[in-house]
């Protein structure tokens, strides 16, 4: 099952407060150079029970081209799956302008709370149920969808017998079922084991490969997923630091991570 | 009861795994150590031929689950999601009842032999740390969640200076000496979080402490600081953990069970 109707909201555009980056004329609804996320000038913060103001993101600014399948990481606390969620239009920021292809969808790590049908097949095709569609074209999608995640073998599984990474991956072919062009998804493999992580990532890599309108953007802290990836995002603080080579950002990371273990360790 | 520290001494392999012919049961087989004769008694942590079948259902979780954790070791407990690694910790805390089987404390005398009785393990001597524990803090500064579980009522001089110098002694070893009593449990930082829970469970002093997925969630920086953390904790209690990252605690490892279907 796909929560994509959660995620759609008219797409809010708040004018910045100041704007640092030229405003480009566009006809409505088009965008130059192709990208499918895009985030500018994003400011978010929460208040406290003691009235006080917690800036968790301050002025970000994304861009992840069409096709492609970036990550986020950075340390707790910087502020990944604010930036995330303010993408999926779970959270509104403070200020700044969003754009996301439409329609998109939030994958959570908490799979038990996207598969709800009895089988995969089923809980695939739920989504489905307020588009009328013919009977054959929604088999057709979810066929499409679960090959695309790796699961063709198992339409007509009970969800209960499947692993947590297995579920995640049904959860994703929920959304491809509905023609998502975007895909957020944060921290999946956080409590999977080594095969399940990687089957998970690979149904991602496949799924934005299979389609050239698929884009999806992935937060997590594991360097080595980053072999998978398009493009990166770091961010520290409610910033981001480094934008593009995921290549340049994992060795940035690593480097910092070694001398921050021989420091702690001398 | 004396007891001597002992350096990590290389794994033997003692028996292949065995892996049963039924796809809802489990097996597990254990790498432990035939310990270096010593001039004092000691204790180890035994769980024999535990097998755990929820009431009402069908499926084993566990079956036939044996391993020995001598004590001051660190033990990892490895296994695909769904093997039953979280169901076995629960069972070593009390917080279920093996369907068969038992979990017991067995002290040895220098050469070897049993020295007493099995001691059944008891929940008062195990701290479980869950996952994401911080999910679960309740108070709203570092002191009351630490001392949270403390007894209500006055006690005598002597129980409040025991747990005056319990609590000290925990947060010295956890490394939070250098955090204000006052701040906030969710303005820490995530290993700081992780710290203050571990800290939460060492207060009550346990023989054994159990840890589930603790670098969980955890970015490279907290991830250094908890296993370095572990690293030394195994000085003073016994540790066992349950994880998918064996790399990061390969170097400390002492007994490793591994759960298959």
């Amino acid at each position: 099952m796909n929560l994509s109707y959660l995620t759609r909201f008219p797409e809010r555009l708040v004018a910045p407060l100041y704007a640092t980056l030229p405003t480009t004329a566009t006809t409505s609804g088009n965008r130059p150079e192709n990208f499918a996320i895009e985030g500018r000038n994003l400011k978010f913060s929460f208040t406290t029970r003691q009235t006080q103001d917690v800036p968790v993101l301050k002025d970000c600014s994304i861009r992840i081209p069409c096709g492609q399948f970036w990550m986020l990481l950075g340390p707790n606390g910087c502020g990944k799956s604010t930036l995330l969620k303010i993408l999926a239009g779970l959270l509104t920021p403070t200020s700044g302008t969003v754009y996301v292809n439409g329609p998109k969808s939030f994958v959570f790590q908490n799979p038990d709370h996207q598969v709800v049908m009895p089988t995969v097949d089923s809980d695939v095709a739920f989504g489905l149920g307020k588009i009328n569609l013919a009977h054959d074209e929604v088999r057709s999608r979810v066929s499409r969808a679960l090959h695309a995640v790796g699961l063709s073998d198992y339409m007509k599984r009970s969800v209960q017998t499947l692993s947590g990474g297995q579920k995640q991956r049904v959860a994703i072919a929920g959304a491809l079922a509905e023609a998502c062009k975007v895909l957020l998804l944060d921290e999946l493999t956080t409590f999977l084991d080594e095969a399940d992580q990687v089957g998970v990532i690979k149904a991602v890599r496949n799924s934005v490969d299979t389609s050239a309108e698929v884009t999806a953007l992935w937060v997590t802290h594991r360097l080595e997923e980053l072999e998978y990836a398009d493009g990166a995002i770091y961010m520290e603080d409610g910033k981001v630091v480094m934008h593009g080579d995921a290549a340049s950002i994992r060795s940035f990371i690593e480097a910092r991570q070694s001398a921050y273990i021989t420091q702690i360790n001398s | 009861m004396t007891t001597v520290l002992r350096p990590p001494i290389g794994l033997r392999f003692l028996q292949p795994p065995q892996l049963s012919p039924s796809p809802t049961s489990c097996v597990s087989f254990s790498l432990s150590l035939k310990l270096p004769r010593i001039n004092s008694n000691y204790s180890s942590f035994e769980v024999r031929d535990v097998t755990y079948q929820p009431p009402g259902t069908q499926l084993r979780l566990l079956n036939s689950v044996s391993f020995s954790l001598p004590e001051k070791s660190f033990g990892l407990i490895f296994g695909q999601s769904g093997s039953g690694k979280t169901t076995l910790l629960q069972l070593l805390a009390g917080i279920s009842k093996p369907t068969s089987g038992s979990i017991y404390i067995q002290e040895y005398e220098s050469d070897g032999n049993p020295s007493q009785p099995p001691e059944p393990l008891v929940p008062e001597r195990v701290g479980i740390v869950f996952q994401f524990p911080e999910r679960y803090f309740v108070a709203d500064n570092v002191l009351d969640e630490v001392t949270f579980g403390w007894p209500r009522q006055k006690g005598n001089h002597h129980l409040r200076e025991n747990l005056a110098l319990g609590l000290q002694r925990a947060i010295n070893w956890v490394g939070l000496s250098g955090i204000s009593l006052n701040k906030n449990p969710h303005s820490l930082s995530g290993g700081y979080k992780r710290r203050l829970a571990l800290a939460i469970q060492l207060v009550q002093t346990p023989d054994l402490l159990i840890l589930d997925e603790p670098l969980a969630g955890l970015d490279w920086k907290a991830r250094a600081d908890v296993v370095k953390l572990l690293k030394h904790l195994k000085k003073e209690l016994t540790v066992l953990v349950v994880s998918h990252d064996l790399r990061l605690f390969q170097f400390t490892l002492l007994v490793f069970v591994y759960l298959a279907f």
